[in-house]
Formats: C-alpha cells, sequence, structure tokens
C-alpha cells in the first residue's frame, strides 16, 4: 500500500516562499516548479571537517564522498515523494541530516558526533513488540509492522525458546514422571527455561550442561560450563556478553531469541574469530550516552542504509547486513572437544572441529561471489516499500522520521525462508531426485541419483544432526517387491531395536507386523563430500571416509510373536546386521510428510547424507557438544549429485518403483529417547 | 543512458505518421481514422514488401542504423530496422521461405534472432558459434517457416540495449486456413519512460511507465459494430510484463499458432518476449484493452490498469459471435517422468547477478540432448522474481507448473516462471544445434541467465 502512494502521490514541491504574497510575473503566471537543486554539504565530525562522509538524498541513493575539506556537492531530486533531507552517513558517528526547505539554501552543514564505542552492560535490549500490537514507540512493532510479523514467525525468533534446544541444552526429555523413569531418566528439580522458576523435569540422555559439568541427571542450577550454546541461541541475555547460560535467559531473553535489537547491535563482524556468536564473530555494541524524551540511553542502531537520519533509530550503516559476514557469526561454527578430558585430533582438525559450515560452503561454492545469503533466505518483499511501514499513522509522509520509500525489493523479509518456512517450498526446490531401472540376470537394478541443484551450500547443511536421504520401495504385479541388494540406510534412519548378530529369532519389541531388515557390510563408502571427505580437497582428503557400505540382504514381516522368538513370513538371509523397524510409509505428498511421523528405514533400501560427528565413545550422530570427531561427511556439494544402486528381485514385469527424498531434522533415536515429534519432510518423489 | 529526449510534443491531435508510410494487405489498419481528442489512431507496423516475386518465397532487406523517431508523442534518437519502429511487418504463410538480409549500419555488431521461429542454428542469430555482423557488414538469414507463429525479431547481440534502442519487428507466420477478421491488428507492446541511467526503459515491479503500442500511446481503433478484431499482440519490452484484460477479450492464439481452444482469461499475462492472438467482437459499447500493474516480485496487484488500446465502435448494433478459428482441441501431454535437464534460476535484483544452475553465460556447462528424442526440461526459480523464459530453435510443450498440467495442449517457446515455482516442458528435440535458454528479462540475459542446450 505504501509503495503505491509512493507510486500514485509524486508531490512535487513549489518553490515559491508563499503564491499569495509573491509577485506575479507575466511571464510565467503557472506555479513554477522545482526538479533538482544542486547543493553543497559541509560535514563535520567532533568539530573537524571530515573526509569520506556518505551524503545522499534521503531515500534517493548515489552518494557522494566528502574531501578533504569535508565537502561534498549533491544534485538533489526536488520532485521525490516526501521530505527533501540532506543525509550523511559515516562509520563512526549516528547518521544526521538537514532538510531542505526551499529552493534559496544551497549550502548546508552537517554536524556528527562520534558514537560512544563502549559497550555499555547496562543497556536493556529493546522489545520486538508483536504483531499487530503497537502499544509503544519503544516496541520495534511499533512501526516496522510488516518486519516484525515476518520475524514473528521465524526460526530465529524461536532461537532460544526451541524445545529441541532446550531439551539437549539441559539434558531432559519431553515425559511424565512415569514414563521417564521407564525409560532410565531421572525425575528431578530444575529449571524452566525462560523463567528460572523451579520445576520438576526428566533428564534423560546426552545433554550440554550434564556431558560438559560431568553431573548426573540435570544441573540446571549447578552447571558452571556452558558451551556457548547461548552465544548464538539467546544472544539477547542483557549484561555481560558471551559465554552465558542459556537458561539465564528469561523473558523476551528467552521468548524472542534473535530478535530485532539484538541483531541490529552488530557493529562490525570478524569473520577470523574463533568464538561463535556474539563471543567473538558478532561484536554489538550497545548505546552508553544518555537519551532524552524519557528514553534513558541515546538510541544506537546499526543497519544497511546510510540515509536513516530518524533520531529515534539513532543509525549507523554497516555492509555486513547486505552479505554474508553477519550470517556467518552463527551459521559457521567450528569448536574444539567440550566435554572435560577429551580431545580433538590437532592434526586431523587443525582448525577444530566443522560444526556449522553453512557459510563456508556458501562463500567457496559458486554463488559466492554472486549472491548473498540474504539473496535466498531474505528476499525482497515487494509489498513493502518503507522499513516502518507505519500503518498506524499512515498519514506521516515520508521522510526523516517515518523513513522515506524505498524501491520495491530494498526492503526485504524477515522470516528467513528455508528448511523451517514449508510455505517457501526451498526444500522442495532444492534438490533433484533421478532413478533408472536396467534388468540383470537376478532382478531389476535401480540407480537413484541426488542432485543438490538449488541452494549455493551444501545439503543438508546448519544442524550436524540433519540428514537426506532417498528411499524406494518396489512393486510387482501389485505386490511388494522386496529388495535383495544394493545399498542400505543406515542405523540412525531408525530402528526400533538392532542386533549385530545371532538368529536373529528374539526381539524383545517386536509386535506381529513389524519388519526385521537384514543388512551387511562390504567395506567402506566410497563418496566425495565436503572438506577432506571430498576426492580433491585442497588441504588433503582423508584415507578413511568413514561410513561403511552397508547393503540390503533381505527382510521379513513379524508373523507371530511369543516368549521364545518370533515367527517370521520367511526366513531371513545372513548378514552382518539385523532391524526391527515398524510402520515405514513412504509419503507421497509433501502435507503427508509433514503430518505422519519419521519412518524407520534404517536397513531399508537408499542412501543418506550428512555430517556423522562421533562421541568420545564411539557414537555416531552425536549432537555436536558432545563431539570429538567428525568420522564421515558425504554431503552433497552445490552443483554436484550423489548416486547408489539398489536391486529388487525378480518380476516378469519392469516393477513399479517409488522414490522419495526426505528431510529429516535430527536423528531418530535422539527425537525417539527425547519423546519430540519428528516430521519428515518431503523434498522429491520420483517413480518408475 | 539510451534515449535522448530531442522533443517532447504530445500527439494530442491524435494522428501518427509512425510506420504508417505503407499498408498491408492483411494487416491494412493505418492511421486514418479519426480518434477521440487526445488519442491518437491505431496504426499497424507498416508491412515489409517482398523483394522476390516467386511464390513462397519472402526476400528483404533490413537495414539496422541509428533512427530518430516519434513514440508517445516525443521525438527520440533510437536504432530501426528500415527506418521504421517498429521494423517493417514481415508476413508470410507457414511453409513460406524467408531470406532476410541484414546490412548493419550500426557502430557496433547486431544479428538479427527470429524468435519463436524453429530455424537451423546458424541461422538463429546467435553470437554463440557465430560472430556477429560487424558494423557496415551484412548477413543473409534464410530458411524455411513451416508453422504458424507470432513471432518477432530482433538483435541477440548487445541485445539489452539494441532492443532497447528500438530495433525489432514483427514475423507473422499465418495459416491460409484462419479465418479472415474484418480488422487484423498487430500490437507491438513496448514500455518507455524510465530514468535513463537505469540502463533499461521498462518498468521492472511497477508498470509506472508508459506502454505504448506500435510507438503510440493508448492508440484508439475505429471499428463498426458487428465486426471482427483479431490482434496479435506481442511484448516487446526489455522487462515489463502486461496484464492484460478487455471486455469480451478471447485468446485464440499463442506464440505458436492456434491454441486447441479459446480462452477467456481474467488476465492474459505476457512477460517480456511472450505473445498471443486475441479476438474481440465489439458492439455498441467500446472496448478498452488494459494493462494492469504487475509485480515480477510478486507484489500485490495496486494501482489502475491502463488502456493500451481502444476499439470504438462508431455504429451500433449486436457484437458477433465470433471468428470460426479452426480449433483443435487437445490434452496435455503426459509427463513422461524422467527429467533430461533441469535448470534452476538463482539471482538478486540487489546484487545484479543472474545465474542458471550457478553459472553465468557465457561460463556455462552445455546439456546435450539427443536428436528425435523428446525429452523433459524442468526449470525451477529460485529468485524472488519471475522469469519469462525462452528457448530458441523449438517450440516446448508445458507439462506442468508446481505439478500441476494446464488446461489444454500448449505449446510455447516463451514462458513465465513464478517465485519457487517448477516448471516442466517437453522439448522435442528435432532441431540439431546449440540452442540458448534464458530470461527474456534482457538485463537478467545479459547478467548471465542464459545458458546453452544442444542436440546432436
Amino acid at each position: 500500500m505504501m509503495l503505491l502512494l509512493a507510486l500514485a502521490c509524486v508531490d512535487t514541491p513549489i518553490v515559491d516562499s508563499d503564491p499569495v504574497d509573491s509577485p506575479v510575473d507575466a511571464r510565467d503566471s503557472a506555479v513554477q516548479v522545482l526538479e533538482s537543486l544542486d547543493v553543497v554539504v559541509n560535514v563535520t565530525l567532533d568539530g573537524a571537517p571530515v573526509e569520506g562522509a556518505w551524503v545522499v538524498q534521503g531515500g534517493r541513493g548515489g552518494h557522494q564522498l566528502t574531501d578533504a575539506q569535508g565537502t561534498a556537492s549533491l544534485t538533489l531530486d526536488m520532485t521525490l515523494y516526501g521530505e527533501v533531507a540532506v543525509s550523511v552517513s559515516h562509520p563512526e558517528a549516528r547518521t544526521e541530516h538537514q532538510t531542505v526547505r526551499d529552493g534559496e539554501t544551497t549550502t548546508f552543514t552537517v554536524e556528527m558526533v562520534r558514537y560512544n564505542r563502549s559497550d555499555n552492560l547496562d543497556y536493556v535490549f529493546g522489545d520486538p513488540g508483536i504483531p499487530d500490537v503497537a502499544d509503544t514507540t519503544a516496541q520495534c512493532s511499533h512501526c516496522h509492522k510488516t518486519i516484525n510479523r515476518s520475524w514473528y514467525g521465524s526460526p530465529h525468533r524461536d532461537a532460544a525458546s526451541n524445545p529441541w534446544v532446550q531439551g539437549i541444552y539441559a539434558g531432559t526429555a519431553d515425559l511424565e514422571q512415569s514414563a521417564c523413569e521407564d525409560a532410565g531418566g531421572s525425575w528431578e528439580l530444575g529449571l524452566q527455561p525462560g523463567t528460572r522458576a523451579e520445576i520438576s523435569r526428566c533428564y534423560l540422555g546426552s545433554g550440554t550442561l550434564p556431558d560438559l559439568n560431568a553431573c548426573e541427571g540435570g544441573c540446571d542450577e549447578t552447571a558452571r560450563v556452558f558451551g556457548q550454546c547461548a552465544d548464538c541461541h539467546a544472544p539477547g541475555i542483557n549484561g555481560v556478553l558471551g559465554e552465558r547460560d542459556l537458561l539465564e535467559a528469561v523473558g523476551m531473553e528467552h521468548s524472542e531469541g534473535v530478535s530485532c535489537d539484538v541483531c541490529h547491535k552488530v557493529e562490525s563482524t570478524d569473520p577470523d574469530s574463533s568464538e561463535p556468536g556474539i563471543s567473538g564473530w558478532l561484536n554489538l555494541m550497545r548505546p552508553s550516552e544518555e537519551g532524552a524524551l524519557g528514553q534513558e540511553y541515546f538510541p544506537l542502531m546499526f543497519g544497511p542504509y546510510p540515509d536513516v537520519p530518524s533520531p529515534v533509530m539513532g543509525s549507523v550503516a554497516r555492509d555486513h547486513y547486505q552479505d554474508g559476514s553477519l550470517c556467518g557469526g552463527c551459521h559457521e561454527h567450528w569448536q574444539d572437544a567440550l566435554i572435560p578430558e577429551t580431545a580433538v585430533d590437532a592434526e586431523r582438525w587443525p582448525d577444530g572441529l566443522p560444526v556449522h559450515t553453512t557459510y563456508s560452503e556458501w562463500q567457496q561454492g559458486p554463488l559466492g561471489d554472486a549472491l548473498a545469503c540474504q539473496s535466498c533466505h531474505m528476499p525482497p518483499d515487494p509489498n513493502v516499500g518503507n522499513a516502518a511501514d507505519l500503518g498506524n499513522i499512515i498519514d506521516l509522509q515520508p521522510g526523516v522520521v517515518p523513513g522515506w520509500m524505498r524501491p520495491a525489493g530494498q526492503v526485504r523479509e524477515h522470516s528467513w525462508v528455508g528448511p523451517r518456512t514449508p510455505e517457501s517450498q526451498m526444500l522442495q526446490l532444492a534438490a533433484g531426485l533421478d532413478l533408472n531401472m536396467e534388468q540383470t540376470e537376478t532382478g531389476w537394478l535401480v540407480s537413484a541419483t541426488v542432485s543438490n541443484v538449488g541452494p549455493a551450500h551444501y545439503i543438508p547443511t546448519g544442524e550436524p544432526m540433519r540428514q537426506i536421504f532417498v528411499v524406494l520401495q518396489a512393486t510387482c504385479a501389485g505386490q511388494p517387491l522386496p529388495a535383495t541388494g544394493g545399498a542400505a540406510l543406515p542405523a540412525w534412519l531408525g530402528a526400533l531395536e538392532s542386533q549385530e548378530s545371532g538368529d536373529w529369532s528374539l526381539w524383545p519389541s517386536a509386535q506381529v507386523g513389524d519388519v526385521i531388515r537384514v543388512v551387511q557390510d562390504v567395506g567402506p563408502l566410497a563418496y566425495s563430500g565436503w572438506g577432506p571427505f571430498s576426492e580433491s580437497s585442497t588441504d588433503g582428503s582423508f584415507t578413511d571416509k568413514g561410513l561403511r557400505d552397508e547393503r540390503v540382504v533381505g527382510s521379513a514381516v513379524v508373523t507371530w510373536v511369543g516368549e521364545e522368538g518370533v515367527i517370521l513370513d520367511r526366513e531371513l538371509p545372513s548378514g552382518d546386521r539385523a532391524y526391527l523397524v515398524r510402520g515405514a510409509v513412504l509419503p507421497s505428498t509433501v502435507q503427508e510428510s509433514a503430518e505422519q511421523s519419521a519412518g524407520m528405514w534404517a536397513g531399508a533400501p537408499g542412501m543418506s547424507f550428512q555430517r556423522v560427528m562421533a562421541g568420545v565413545d564411539g557414537d555416531w550422530m552425536v549432537p555436536h557438544h558432545a563431539a570429538v570427531d567428525v568420522v564421515a561427511d558425504n554431503r552433497i556439494a552445490p552443483g554436484e549429485s550423489a548416486s547408489s544402486t539398489h536391486l529388487f528381485g525378480a518380476c516378469a514385469e519392469p516393477p513399479q518403483v517409488q522414490a522419495a527424498l526426505l528431510h529429516r531434522g535430527t536423528t531418530w533415536a535422539l527425537a525417539h529417547q527425547k519423546n519430540w515429534t519428528l516430521n519428515d519432510s518431503l523434498m522429491a518423489k520420483e517413480s518408475l | 543512458m539510451i534515449w535522448l529526449l530531442l522533443a517532447c510534443t504530445h500527439s494530442g491531435d491524435g494522428v501518427d505518421s509512425v510506420g504508417t508510410e505503407e499498408t498491408a494487405a492483411d494487416t491494412e489498419e493505418t492511421a486514418v481514422d479519426t480518434a477521440p481528442p487526445g488519442r491518437p489512431a491505431f496504426a499497424n507496423p507498416a508491412l515489409a514488401e517482398d523483394q522476390n516475386p516467386e511464390p513462397g518465397v519472402f526476400e528483404l532487406t533490413l537495414s539496422a542504423a541509428p533512427h530518430d523517431f516519434q513514440v508517445a508523442g516525443q521525438q527520440v534518437s533510437g536504432y530501426a530496422y528500415n527506418g521504421q519502429n517498429p521494423g517493417p511487418l514481415i508476413q508470410v504463410e507457414a511453409g513460406d521461405i524467408l531470406t532476410a538480409t541484414l546490412q548493419n549500419g550500426l557502430e557496433n555488431g547486431s544479428t538479427i534472432h527470429w524468435h519463436g521461429a524453429s530455424v537451423p542454428w546458424e541461422m538463429d542469430g546467435v553470437p554463440w558459434m557465430i560472430g556477429p555482423v560487424q558494423a557496415g557488414e551484412s548477413k543473409t538469414y534464410t530458411f524455411q517457416l513451416s508453422e504458424p507463429i507470432t513471432g518477432w525479431y530482433h538483435p541477440h547481440f548487445d541485445t539489452e540495449r539494441q532492443v532497447d534502442l528500438g530495433l525489432y519487428g514483427v514475423l507473422l507466420v499465418k495459416d491460409p486456413a484462419w479465418p479472415v477478421a474484418d480488422h487484423e491488428l498487430v500490437l507491438v507492446a513496448d514500455t518507455w519512460g524510465e530514468a535513463p541511467e537505469e540502463g533499461h526503459h521498462s518498468g521492472f515491479v511497477f508498470q509506472e511507465n508508459t506502454w505504448t503500442i506500435n510507438g503510440l500511446e493508448s492508440p484508439v481503433l475505429k471499428v463498426e459494430a458487428g465486426q471482427s478484431v483479431v490482434a496479435h499482440v506481442l511484448n516487446v519490452s526489455n522487462m515489463g510484463y502486461l496484464s492484460l484484460s478487455a471486455e469480451g477479450m478471447r485468446v485464440v492464439g499463442g506464440e505458436q499458432g492456434l491454441l486447441p481452444a479459446p480462452t477467456t482469461p481474467e488476465r492474459l499475462l505476457l512477460g517480456p518476449g511472450d505473445r498471443a492472438i486475441v479476438e474481440f467482437s465489439p458492439g455498441t459499447q467500446e472496448i478498452e484493452l488494459l494493462t494492469h500493474p504487475y509485480s515480477v516480485a510478486g507484489a500485490s496487484e495496486l494501482g489502475d490498469p491502463v488502456s493500451i488500446l481502444g476499439i470504438h465502435p462508431s455504429t451500433s448494433g449486436a457484437a458477433n459471435a465470433g471468428l470460426d478459428w479452426p480449433f483443435e482441441s487437445a490434452a496435455p501431454t503426459p509427463d513422461p517422468g524422467k527429467t533430461a535437464v533441469r535448470y534452476v534460476f538463482q539471482g538478486d535484483e540487489q546484487t545484479g547477478q543472474w545465474r542458471i544452475n550457478g553459472e553465468a553465460f557465457p561460463d556455462v556447462t552445455i546439456e546435450t540432448l539427443p536428436e528425435g528424442v523428446p525429452a523433459v526440461i524442468e526449470v525451477r526459480n529460485l529468485s524472488a522474481t519471475e522469469h519469462p523464459f525462452h528457448l530458441h530453435g523449438m517450440s516446448f510443450e508445458v507439462l506442468s507448473v508446481d505439478g500441476v498440467p494446464p488446461d489444454q495442449r500448449t505449446i510455447q517457446d516463451t514462458v513465465n516462471i513464478g517465485i519457487r515455482q517448477t516448471l516442466r516442458i517437453l522439448v522435442p528435440a528435432d532441431n540439431v544445434g546449440d540452442w540458448m535458454a534464458h530470461c527474456h528479462i534482457l538485463p537478467h540475459a545479459e547478467g548471465g541467465m542464459m545458458t546453452v542446450l544442444r542436440v546432436e
């Protein structure tokens, strides 16, 4: 709507000071219209002329730099809709302005003052507000309505309050007391996230606090080592920045996660820092100058534009809001071993363990020089022409205080579209899935190729426990056609039980209808993945790529369960491992995948792609706080593909083959242990 | 940077002389009728003169040169073929052979690409394997036009600038079985009015600029009630989208001949490079062909539509029932499922970088299709703007958009793909050569959003 105003209501400033009092000029009885005005702008910084300040007409773009005398010349577009003002930006001072009230004054002086570069520990991060509530200008939502609404539903807002984050942090599970204790957990007093109120919680399985502080059960109140989780997940904890306890986050510090004021307090970025988030990479600066009009401190806000001179914002322009370096603060993270008395092999990982490498994946990929993270994940919001889309005070003419109308596309969405915004279809656009089939002497050989066709980074990326995997099923004349060979999905794709060897007749969890899948380990899996797991890493490739080549050898359905064992519908072949699974159904639509529980696919025909982090006891796919090694990483690079082959049994006609490529946010076992709801997301499906 | 405004004289008298020196035989509309005050009379582009008396062969010379002409009443310095903008209207019948000699009178290289025509690769006018026609030099293009098309011709070298300057014309390949309308119009739609320093002259997100039809701003065609009016609409704008509506407008054809059945969409969207054949049946009421504001970034439709053409009856009476077109209903081809080539569009208006599969033309991977084996190409748009995807050398069938097949068989050479949409098309792979596949928003193509599809 505001953009429409910009297009439809082009007000032309009138130069005449007062048409009534002006003498009528017979040569020009019509209104004189001044379309442009050449002005000279003198800029001082702390009283002295300053070179290199940006001088720009507010809302117009096209800056000039001041010379050594602090002077710049600028031609103003006097037909601009809204207030005509000269805006001056300098990296060490809040943006200032001079309003151009007539066409007679052509020389302006803009005095800038360096902002105090001492971070203020007493500053309290601002309230982002909530959509459609605009009680006070102290809330960002009061003016930035659309951006607030978009951020409100974003994963960034959930960074601290996300129950998975909290569960892994404290080592808790979403179980009631009896279920907790049945599962081997302990029911203890702890802290309720976001409130610090004492409540009874279920402590079960791995957790950052118990693992890093060597405590049994929970240690919400006694832990002293916090693993830097809050540096990215709750950067808005007031006071000392960095190295804080995630459970210290209360109120908005917890509920609002990565919020407006925190993100726009980043004065600079340091991609060379080895510390994540606000502990190193992201340097926050909170204002300390005394404020006015009821404000405790004079505002200080960093953002992308050089023409935001509103005193309400106290804006300073920074380029990192338009490139990936801001994002890298939390989406590039390497760490040491965090659990006491464990260490990372420094020869293998001289820079620490790669946990999140999305930033460097993009930077080193084919689009690193073409697109920014924001290009895809913060696309332009075409319906907003002004970041402050003042729906509540729309009568304000664009200008210094409410901001100017910007060309459509400059204001970007703050929802961070990606795998957690399913309506964006980013997952479905990310990958291609292609199948081929040929007949062999013993059956039908199907090859499945997964391609990273869209993203500028590897797939999957981000949280290392994420997986994408392709699953295949076949039918012959309408009946299930079992796989008899080919690649099998690994254990972390989910199983109720697994057994290494034996006659596989005893399955304590088995129910009639369950399936037992048998696989055989035929050696190391060859692949080209990320970094040293690629075939041609510039830093040297690992000879041991970690993953095992496990092949399907057969499966059977449980038809009877008794104390002496189970009866199967067919004899199981020999193999190295067997999995007991239940109820896995291949989803056929995105909607279906979002609604059904993640399936148990261990041992099924397919191929999975993930970074595998290993714990000190050798467990794979552990949360990164517990990792001492990355043992495998076969994720798919931008523009690259990976193929697997799968053998199905004899069928007179070509069998019907269905394949689905799914995205899973964490491991089935962890979600099962913590009692989290786990859904897969269908990325692609294909059939033959 | 491009348009040098020489004078600002609005054509209030309603008569425009651009391109009306010659009168077409079939497309006979000329600017001789009176138009309402303030609106010029409609005129078709002047017909090209066939320099070869042999039946079935159309021969002409197209001299590309700087030229001063009027657009929307303003005198501009641009480029033109044979001193007219739009260039000469080439009108032939399916099966005819076209021989066109480009005489390059520009200060740098140029080519002619026959947009929509399936031609041999060496006649396609792209400098990919054969360089441009240098300044002062000539090249003769000759090929058979076997299928009806509403096509156009334009440079494919220095494309954004040369097309922007007005270097384009219309190529109509007609089916003699088609009915003859009382009025057959050729509407070459372009936009003007962008700030010169922007490097283009058309609107991007919102159509705030002036649309012209054959260089005229909202011309008016005088008709009699009950007459039939058929219009070939061509969007030659570098970036502007037409979102058309008109009372009683019936879409009877696309870029590649007749549709299987006529449609009456609420809006007819024509992106840059796109074309359609529409039919009007004026009765007593005046008809205005409107274009609505359209955002390629997905913004809501805001603002008022503007009329780009008036069809004004001078008599009262009933409208006719529409012409009797030889429609041949056809259902979409079922998607064969196997994807031969996948093109992913990436880019950002803010960085000005546009890519297909992460690559910027000419540093691209050439995908190859075997000759004679129809293949599915999947086009995905990951960018935050829409793109009109254009394939040279072969028309294609749209199989689906986001998995949904069209209502009827849809043959195109330029198709719009929405934000985060997935388009699947069936390419016949029946024309050997290297074929450009690109976005027809010309700054996007210049910015790298172009690749090469090889058929061998």
